[in-house]
C-alpha cells in the first residue's frame, strides 16, 4: 500500500461517518421535529422562531420526513446542543392551537440544523418528468402546489422552503406520497405506475442506490 | 475562395468531433419496467448507447412478460432457465426462498386486491398451494400442481439485470451500471475513476445507512418498508415466510452483494426470512449480506465488499 492509499484508508472512515449516519439519529448541532401532515404550513414560523431564539438555521436546511405508524396529535419540539427547547413557551401559542385543529397526523418532519450529511449540494429547482419527458421545472424556494396528469390519474407536488415532495397520487401503493422530500442534487421521488419522476438535477453523492 | 476554405475547416471540425470519432462518454437513462424505475449509466459512444438502451429495454420487456404473475409460459426458455437457480436457493435455504408463495400474496392482497390480514383459515388454505418441491420439470417444461401460483418477484428483476449486463458486456462496454429498482450490477469504474458508490437505503427513515464501494458485482435488497400496510399498529409486508404464511419477522432489510444479481435477489429474500441465515449463507462464499434487524441494528454476514456504515 503506498502512502496515498494508506492516508486515504485512514481518512475514509472519518469522512464516511457523517454521510452514512441513519436519518433517525440527528447529527450536527440540533434538529427541529414537527409532527404534522402540513409541514409547509408551519415550518416557516417555527424556523423564524428558532432564529429569534438565536439558534442558527442554515439557509438550506436538510429536511427529512417519515411516516409514523399510529396517527398522533400534531406537535413540535427542537433540540439544540443536546438541550430540548420547548418552543411552545416561545410565543407560538396561536400556531399551536391551529395545529391542534388539524386533527391527528401521520408525518414527522425533521429539520437538521447541523451540517449537510448526504447527497449533493442544495439546489434551486426540481424537475418533473412524465414518461421520460421534462414537463415542468419548479423553483424550490417558492411555495406552490401543482397536480400533473399521469397514466390513470395524477401526482400532486408541493414545493417551498427549499424542498419538494409528492403530497398525493392516484397510484395504488402511494410509495411516492410517503417518500421523504427532496432538496439536494441527485435526490428524486418516483411514482412508477404513473411513470413520474420528481428530481433535483445534478450529480448526487451516490452513484446509485439499493433498497 | 474564402468561403470554400471555411467550409473545409467546418468539415474537418465535424469529422474530428467527438460524435464522429465515436468518443466514449457517460450516458444515462431512466426506464420503467417491473413496476419500478430502472437506471442505466454506461460509458460508451452515443450511437452505441442508443442501441444498448433499446437492447436493455427489450431484455427487461421480455423478462417482465415472461414472469408476470399468472401468465407465465411454463415451457418458455427463460422460465425454465430461472427455475434452476431459484430451486437451488430454495434447497440451500431450507425452503425460506420459495417462488410458489403467489397464493399467499393473493390472500394478503398484494397482487391487486385490497391489502388486508386474512383469516387463519385463509392463510392455511393458501399454504396448501405453496411448496417448490412439488413443481415437476419434464421435457423442458415446469409442471406445477393445480392451484399453485408463482411469484417470481424475488428473483426475476435480478435475472433481468444479469441478462442485460451480459448483453452490454458482450459489446465491450468497460464501465457502467444497470439498476432495476435496487437490484443492480456495477462494473468498471464510476465517472470519477473510482469503484461505484452504492447507497443502501435506511429502512425506517429518509437517507442511507450504508455505502458499498463495489465493482464487478451485483447487489439486491429485500425490505419490509416499501410494500406493506398497517393494521392495528402492526406492519404487514409482502415477504412471506412459506412455512407460516405470515410476513417474516425479525429484520427490516437485507442487502446481498455478490457475483450474480439474480442470486443476490433470491438470497436477500432467503436471508430476510430465515431466522438463522448464517446456517446456509456459507454455501455462497462469494456473497455477503448486510442485515438490519427489527431494532435497527445492522450486522454483516459473509463477504463484505467494502461496506461501510454506522448507526
Amino acid at each position: 500500500m503506498n502512502r496515498r492509499d494508506f492516508v486515504r484508508t485512514l481518512i475514509t472512515p472519518v469522512l464516511i461517518l457523517p454521510w452514512t449516519r441513519s436519518a433517525g439519529s440527528s447529527q450536527g448541532e440540533g434538529s427541529l421535529h414537527l409532527l404534522s401532515d402540513h409541514p409547509e404550513d408551519y415550518l416557516p414560523m417555527l424556523i423564524a422562531e428558532l432564529r429569534r431564539l438565536g439558534i442558527k438555521v442554515k439557509r438550506d436546511p436538510i429536511v427529512r420526513s417519515v411516516g409514523v405508524g399510529e396517527p398522533q396529535p400534531p406537535s413540535f419540539t427542537a433540540a439544540w446542543n443536546g438541550r430540548v427547547i420547548d418552543l411552545r413557551r416561545s410565543g407560538l401559542t396561536a400556531l399551536w392551537r391551529r395545529m391542534r385543529e388539524d386533527g391527528l397526523s401521520r408525518r414527522l418532519t425533521v429539520v437538521d440544523l447541523g451540517e449537510p450529511n448526504r447527497s449533493g449540494g442544495p439546489a434551486e429547482e426540481a424537475m418533473v418528468k412524465v414518461d421520460g419527458r421534462v414537463v415542468d421545472r419548479l423553483p424550490l424556494k417558492s411555495s406552490a402546489c401543482r397536480a400533473y396528469p399521469v397514466r390513470d390519474g395524477h401526482v400532486t407536488v408541493r414545493t417551498g422552503l427549499g424542498f419538494a415532495r409528492v403530497t398525493d397520487s392516484s397510484c395504488r401503493q402511494k410509495i411516492c406520497a410517503s417518500s421523504p422530500p427532496v432538496s439536494r442534487a441527485g435526490e428524486r421521488i418516483v411514482c412508477a405506475p404513473g411513470r413520474f419522476i420528481l428530481e433535483i438535477p445534478g450529480r448526487g453523492y451516490w452513484d446509485t442506490t439499493t433498497g | 475562395m474564402k468561403a470554400k476554405r471555411y467550409l473545409g475547416c467546418l468539415g474537418l471540425a465535424l469529422a474530428l468531433s467527438p460524435a464522429c470519432l465515436g468518443r466514449k462518454d457517460w450516458h444515462s437513462s431512466t426506464l420503467f419496467f417491473f413496476d419500478t424505475v430502472c437506471d442505466l449509466s454506461l460509458n460508451c459512444d452515443a450511437e452505441e448507447y442508443r442501441i444498448l438502451e433499446k437492447e436493455i429495454g427489450d431484455v427487461f420487456s421480455r423478462v417482465e412478460g415472461s414472469f408476470a404473475p399468472g401468465v407465465e409460459d411454463f415451457s418458455s426458455s427463460l422460465v425454465v432457465e430461472l427455475f434452476g437457480p431459484a430451486r437451488q436457493v430454495y434447497l440451500d435455504s431450507g425452503g425460506a426462498f420459495d417462488i410458489t408463495v403467489g397464493s399467499l400474496s393473493n390472500a394478503w392482497g398484494f397482487h391487486g386486491g385490497p391489502q388486508h390480514v386474512p383469516s387463519p383459515e385463509q392463510v392455511r388454505a393458501a399454504l396448501e398451494h405453496v411448496g417448490m418441491d412439488r413443481v415437476g420439470l419434464e421435457n423442458g417444461r415446469l409442471i406445477p400442481p393445480p392451484g399453485m401460483v408463482f411469484d417470481w418477484g424475488g428473483i426475476a428483476k435480478g435475472f433481468g439485470v444479469d441478462l442485460a449486463v451480459k448483453a452490454v458486456l458482450g459489446r465491450g462496454v468497460k464501465n457502467g451500471f444497470i439498476n432495476a429498482g435496487g437490484d443492480l450490477y456495477c462494473w468498471g469504474m464510476n465517472p470519477e475513476g473510482k469503484p461505484w458508490r452504492v447507497g443502501i437505503k435506511n429502512p425506517r427513515s429518509e437517507g442511507f445507512f450504508g455505502v458499498l464501494n463495489i465493482s464487478g458485482v451485483g447487489a439486491a435488497t429485500s425490505g419490509d418498508y416499501q410494500r406493506y400496510f398497517e393494521e392495528a399498529g402492526v406492519r404487514y409486508h409482502h415477504i412471506f415466510d412459506p412455512k407460516t404464511g405470515y410476513p417474516a419477522r425479525g429484520k427490516r432489510s437485507v442487502t446481498v452483494v455478490g457475483p450474480e444479481t439474480k442470486v443476490c435477489d433470491a438470497l436477500s429474500t432467503a436471508v430476510f426470512i430465515h431466522p438463522k441465515p448464517e446456517e446456509f449463507l456459507g454455501k455462497y462464499p462469494e456473497y455477503g449480506a448486510i442485515i438490519v434487524d427489527e431494532k435497527g441494528k445492522y450486522c454483516l454476514l459473509g463477504k463484505t465488499y467494502g461496506a461501510s456504515f454506522t448507526q
